[in-house]
């Protein structure tokens, strides 16, 4: 067996006191103590404080109460986290996600709806092509486009008509045009349609357009965006009737009998 | 009928956990497997089962009843709250005494307990001392002077530090194995002996002052 010295055997001692050494460390500490006084004192004293710090720390008797209100509190808040953390249907990200979708998706058809019936003018504005019978004389058509106007004041009804006419029979588009001076009243509109509307052959409606023809002249209504604006385009042809015999005395509308 | 309910459910399923007496790994394993799957009886059972190891570790790291207290209901929380993590297989005890040994510092930490400022704060019960000087029959002189000297012990082993402390409360004041005690604070046994060994020179070193002094004031 070996022998220890007293600086080794300081360093086991405390173990040895406690009971943590076995097998041979044990009994080579065990053989130094019985021969070393000094190292035995170490030992006594290592006793002594061990034997002071378990009476320091004996715990107190907590009682039962102690105990059980541990348990509740714990129990308790296992419960009300388990209540918290419980899926509800307003803490769930998929009901927010469907309800955005859904918003997107209403606003998305309203806005389509709106911007469809902002372009889509009014059926019942769009003029109906006029059929006035057999063709009669060539209408007094200006040579050039004239511009009218009306004398005295405009009722409300006539001040948004406007009236256009060209030399040439070419088929124009003027919805949205606003040119002041392309205005004409509907006392001139009427009085073009009194000289013109007699010869209608055909007409043809392309959107808003309603577009007549005549041997004598073309006639182009454009109704705007604006239900109160109709734009009226007069173009002459060129006349089938050279003679110039034809006259529109059986107008129905402007009543020139003659 | 609610209570006769309850009673009945309790009932049952205490019939179907084995017996108490035994805690076994085997009896953990059962409790915590059906703690997992939400059986509010089976933790209360582990509560049951290892709240008076779990209070007197918390009681002696940290040195009131009122913190005890809260250091177990924290270790509680703990323990439900990451029992998912819990391996199957390992031991449930070494597990439990750590989260209380990492709750018990972490409340230190926050308290400021550890250090010297705070050692006349530190709350002892003396029913313990107070019975060992009552059987030796000493003066109420000698008897206050025990106490004294209990107190700045118990003052000592604030001192150390943590892991030391650790290591000498769980091998030397709750009685675990060098083994046991190396599972529960995830250290090696040769660690231990050597963190317990150094704890308990200190703590000899100020016994010595102390009973210097107490001769010296004598």
């Amino acid at each position: 067996m070996r022998t220890l010295n007293c600086k080794r055997t300081a360093r086991l001692i405390s173990l040895y006191v406690a009971g943590d050494l076995v097998g041979a460390p044990e009994r080579e500490v065990a053989a130094h103590l019985a021969a070393c006084e000094g190292c035995r004192r170490l030992a006594e004293e290592f006793s002594e404080s061990s034997s002071l710090l378990t009476q320091a720390f004996t715990p107190p008797e907590f009682g039962a109460e102690f105990y059980s209100g541990i348990r509740h509190a714990v129990l308790g808040e296992i419960a009300s986290e388990r209540m918290r953390s419980k899926p509800s249907l307003f803490r769930s990200r998929w009901f927010y996600a469907t309800a955005f979708a859904a918003i997107v998706i209403a606003a998305g058809v309203m806005l389509q709806h709106f911007v469809s019936t902002r372009r889509e003018p009014p059926r019942d504005l769009v003029r109906a092509p006029q059929v006035t019978g057999q063709p009669t004389s060539p209408p007094e058509v200006p040579s050039a486009p004239k511009k009218h106007k009306l004398p005295g004041k405009r009722s409300a009804q006539s001040s948004n008509v406007l009236a256009l006419a060209s030399p040439r029979g070419s088929y124009r588009h003027f919805e949205g045009m606003r040119k002041p001076d392309a205005l004409v009243t509907s006392q001139a509109a009427r009085d073009s349609r009194a000289q013109i509307e007699p010869a209608t052959q055909s007409s043809t409606n392309v959107g808003s357009v309603a577009l007549e023809e005549s041997s004598q002249v073309s006639r182009i209504e454009i109704q705007t965006a604006d239900p109160n604006i109709r734009i009226i385009w007069l173009s002459p042809r060129e006349s089938r009737d050279p003679e110039g015999t034809h006259h529109d005395q059986d107008h129905p509308e402007t009543g020139n009998r003659k | 009928m609610a209570a006769e309910m309850a009673h009945i459910f309790l009932t049952d399923a205490q019939e179907m956990l084995p017996p108490a007496s035994a805690e076994s790994a085997d009896y953990f394993a059962v409790l915590v497997a059906r703690a997992r799957a939400g059986d509010e009886i089976a933790f209360e059972r582990i509560m049951l089962a290892t709240e008076q190891r779990v209070v007197s570790i918390a009681w002696r790291m940290l040195g009131n009843r009122d913190d005890a207290r809260d250091a177990a209901q924290d270790v509680y929380l703990r323990v439900f709250k990451y029992l998912a993590r819990f391996r199957a297989g390992e031991d449930f005890r070494a597990w439990l005494y750590r989260i209380t040994i990492n709750v018990c510092h972490d409340f230190a930490r926050k308290k400021g307990v550890s250090g010297p400022a705070q050692l006349d704060q530190i709350d002892f019960v003396q029913e313990g001392a107070a019975l060992e000087t009552g059987r030796r029959g000493a003066d109420p002189e000698s008897l206050a002077l025990h106490e004294q000297q209990l107190a700045l012990i118990r003052s000592a082993l604030q001192l150390l530090p943590p892991k030391e402390r650790a290591a000498l409360v769980l091998r030397d004041l709750e009685g675990l194995s060098t083994e046991e005690v190396a599972q529960a604070l995830g250290s090696r046994p040769v660690t231990v002996r050597s963190q317990v060994s150094s704890a308990r020179a200190k703590i000899k070193t100020y016994c010595a002052k102390l009973a210097r002094k107490k001769g010296a004031s004598q």
